[in-house]
């Protein structure tokens, strides 16, 4: 019997259906460290009236040095059956009455190559999914503010939308979707401020505004129907699950390795611990003592170190050494280089260093 | 870092000038190296306020 030999170009083009999948499969939210995992800087702090960066991709931010006396604590309160094991939660150390552009809120902050795919600016500008679970003991209207930043002051652009939190102390999923911007593209360099998601907890009257449209401001913003979320000291808000993704629709969680989310999160802050063992670590001169002595151009001792992960731009560094204090640190997005002055004798070396470059 | 309570200064570089890649800030006691680089938001801070006259940068520190 004679053999027919098959290959894919003996299959018919209308023999084959495509396979009946989601298009929304692979890496789906744009937000970093959205179930709280991550905590490099730690698990407690205490915001007031300067934005302070909290847990990792997360920030406090504040309107017009508005003190939002909190406390803000990675807590392992969590919606039951979600998979989720960390949370934030929010509560106020002492009643803080706002005026005028006072605001209070926890955001982040996205880089501009991290939303230039939404198309905004087009006519085919892509909306914006946002989903989280909350859960508050103060009830009522609350707002999340979705900001643009531009290159220039003035061309930023903003769209508040409101939630509502109708039973206490009760976790709910809230989704919201914004549409895309068709005026403004998200401008800058790649690596700059483009996007802002803005939880905001308390807004002053004086940047009160409509829901559902965009307008341009650079204001923080929410509506006239947000809460009052400083009035009690016994006020608590819970945050976890954050997940923002191109589209109309909502998809379940993308649940992350803690490594990946750590990966994530370290292109923005970066926090080394020494072994407690000088190691390869030591400060160290390269040139020969006769060098040295003849003036050659880095007569100082160095450690240089390498990030794990390149950062968003040059950092901010602060380090602790074994013995005194450092002479200088120079940055890049790759690494750093400490250096001390004295090359004389005995050992030295870095005990812990952070690196910042936060948006 | 909160900017309200700083000193800024140039690192010093091994020849004796200012550095022209890093500065050092100190805040509540604890000292920072700022890259002179308007990428860092701190950075862009500093120099925002030495525009408007509210900071300014030391010379660096002898040895």
């Amino acid at each position: 019997m004679a053999l027919i030999k098959l290959n894919t170009r003996s299959i018919p083009d209308n023999a084959v259906t495509p396979a009946k999948v989601s298009q929304n499969l692979g890496r789906r939210n744009i937000l970093r460290n959205g179930a709280i995992n991550v905590a490099q800087r730690g698990t407690i702090f205490s915001p007031t009236n300067g934005q302070t960066y909290i847990f990792d991709g997360f920030l406090a931010t504040v309107g017009s040095s508005f003190n939002m006396d909190t406390t803000v604590t990675q807590s392992s309160t969590v919606p039951t059956g979600e998979g989720f094991s960390k949370s934030i939660k929010v509560t106020p150390d002492s009643v803080v009455s706002s005026s005028g552009s006072h605001n209070g809120g926890i955001a982040q902050r996205l880089e501009v190559q991290n939303v230039n795919h939404l198309g905004w600016g087009t006519s085919s500008a892509k909306s914006l999914t946002l989903s989280f679970w909350v859960k508050s003991s103060k009830t009522g209207t609350y707002c999340v503010q979705l900001q643009q930043n531009a290159t220039s002051s003035g061309s930023e652009y903003s769209h508040v939308k409101e939630y509502t939190i109708a039973t206490a102390d009760t976790w709910q999923k809230v989704i919201l979707t914004f549409p895309g911007n068709t005026t403004q593209a998200a401008a800058g360099s790649s690596n700059a401020d483009g996007l802002r998601v803005n939880w905001w907890l308390v807004c002053g009257s004086s940047d009160h505004t409509a829901a559902d449209s965009w307008a341009q401001t650079a204001s923080y913003q929410a509506t006239s129907n947000q809460v009052d979320f400083m009035d009690n000291t016994s006020n608590t808000w819970y945050m976890t699950g954050c997940q923002l993704e191109a589209g109309d629709n909502t998809t379940e969680f993308e649940h992350r390795s803690f490594g990946e989310d750590l990966a994530a999160c370290q292109r923005y802050f970066y926090k080394w611990t020494s072994t407690g063992l000088s190691d390869h670590y030591n400060f160290y001169s390269p040139y020969t003592p006769n060098q040295v002595t003849a003036g050659l151009p880095n007569s100082s001792a160095i450690s240089p170190m390498t990030f794990p992960t390149t950062m968003r731009a040059a950092p901010t560094v602060t380090g602790t050494l074994a013995s005194g204090s450092l002479n200088r640190a120079t940055s890049t997005p790759f690494g750093v280089v400490f250096q001390v002055a004295a090359t004389s004798g005995g050992t030295n070396y870095p005990t812990a260093f952070s690196a910042t470059a936060e948006l | 870092m909160n900017y309200t309570n700083i000193t800024v200064q140039y690192c010093l570089e091994d020849d004796g000038t200012n550095s022209t890649s890093s500065l050092k800030v100190t805040e509540d006691a604890v000292v920072y190296f700022v890259p002179i680089d308007l990428d860092n938001v701190d950075y862009a801070k500093i120099k925002s306020m030495v525009d408007d006259g509210t900071l300014t940068i030391a010379e660096a520190d002898e040895e």
